[in-house]
């Protein structure tokens, strides 16, 4: 587990420093006008297969097809989180209402990484008290891993309290096109409007 | 009303003639003087809760957040030595870490606050946990929140719940 997080970590430095490289680059470079400039994303050149999966919404399982015609972003969490969760979730739903006059199918998946403690049922509320148009989903760890372990995605139960434990977990966003493909990535802390920006800017270019 | 005298002498400078005349200077002492009405008060400011605010969470799950700035502006360090909010169950000073990518939740046993300065209470950041609510955190709610601290008994503030963080100034 050790040497796999270190792994992971390893992989998740070198991916931010190439980041921070291309950046650079770009802005040095001055792009010309009609070449987007992403505020916050991360966008993958050659948008990734994403690996099949099957989780479990209200209405039954939710698989790679939910993603075909919309532009959906991903948010791993668990609703036993008083701080970062609701915080992604609101601005989220800032980002949505401002993205949708221009993209309306776009949608956010909340993906419960705590299926001890949330139904998705439970998911599913409480990613819609944020917007109603949200879906919120989760599984077996099995079932959660099928998905989150071939994206470098990383969620660790931690003790804390008496009985109690809090769940760590990635907080970059996944950004899937109408083609079930993962098409860029948005990295914390997470600002509305430049998220807005980009997945307006990419849906308009697809 | 401590700082009549120094609003006297500002409105004084404000409305003098020299006023009148173009000169950058009059408002830059004005503003000058004001910060000295702020940092030398007659009687010694104590500790203050300011900018409180709880984010809306779902009724049926109630677990959520308070933020808020709490100040020092006394010659020395402020310790919060425990948190409440009579709306919730229970209450605990936390404190999010983001690095390498994850999000990690973590108890903050202690928190000082420096002689003269200012600890906010943030989202991503230190906030107050919010557990088992035993009021609606909705939309126009306000949420009593108490911190006690080391040497000035316990401060409160009135925090009011919002979906969303109020505009940064």
């Amino acid at each position: 587990m050790g040497n796999r997080l270190s792994l992971l970590t390893v992989i998740a430095i070198a991916a931010v420093a190439m980041l921070a490289g291309a950046l650079a680059q770009r802005t040095l470079e001055r792009p010309a006008a009609s070449e987007s400039n992403f505020d916050a994303a991360t966008v993958i050149p050659e948008p990734l297969s994403l690996p099949t999966f099957e989780l479990s919404g209200v209405d039954g399982p939710i698989t790679n097809t939910y993603f075909a015609g919309r532009w959906t972003v991903v948010f791993f969490g668990f609703s036993n989180c008083p701080d970062i969760c609701p915080t992604t979730l609101a601005t989220l739903a800032s980002m949505a209402a401002e993205v949708r006059s221009s993209v309306p199918e776009v949608s956010v998946m909340f993906v419960s990484v705590d299926p001890e403690r949330d139904t998705p049922d439970d998911a599913d509320r409480y990613a819609r008290f944020f917007d109603a148009s949200f879906i919120g989903v989760t599984g077996s760890d099995a079932a959660l891993r099928a998905l989150t372990e071939p994206l470098g995605v990383l969620y660790i139960r931690v003790p804390q309290g008496d009985d109690g434990y809090t769940v760590d977990h990635t907080s970059s966003l996944l950004l899937i096109n109408p083609d079930g493909q993962l098409s860029a990535v948005f990295s914390a802390p997470h600002d509305e409007a430049a998220i807005a920006a980009d997945i307006t800017a990419l849906a308009t270019a697809y | 009303m401590r700082h009549t005298t120094k609003q006297r002498s500002l409105q004084t400078l404000l409305h003098s003639p020299l006023h009148t005349k173009p000169m950058k200077i009059v408002p830059l002492f004005a503003a000058f003087l004001l910060s000295l009405g702020a940092c030398t008060p007659d009687a010694p400011a104590g500790p203050s809760l300011t900018d409180a605010w709880v984010r809306a969470a779902p009724s049926e799950r109630a677990m959520t957040a308070a933020y808020l700035a709490v100040n020092n502006p006394t010659d020395k360090p402020l310790t919060i030595t425990g948190v409440r909010a009579p709306g919730s169950a229970d209450a605990m000073l936390h404190t999010t870490i983001e690095s390498d990518g994850v999000s990690r939740m973590r108890p903050l046993p202690a928190l000082v606050v420096p002689a003269g300065e200012t600890t906010r209470f943030e989202p991503g950041g230190i906030h107050i946990m919010l557990v088992r609510a035993t009021v609606e955190f909705e939309e126009g709610a306000a949420i009593q929140i108490e911190i006690d601290t080391d040497a000035h008994g316990t401060l409160q503030v009135l925090a009011p719940v919002r979906v969303q963080a109020p505009a940064v100034e």
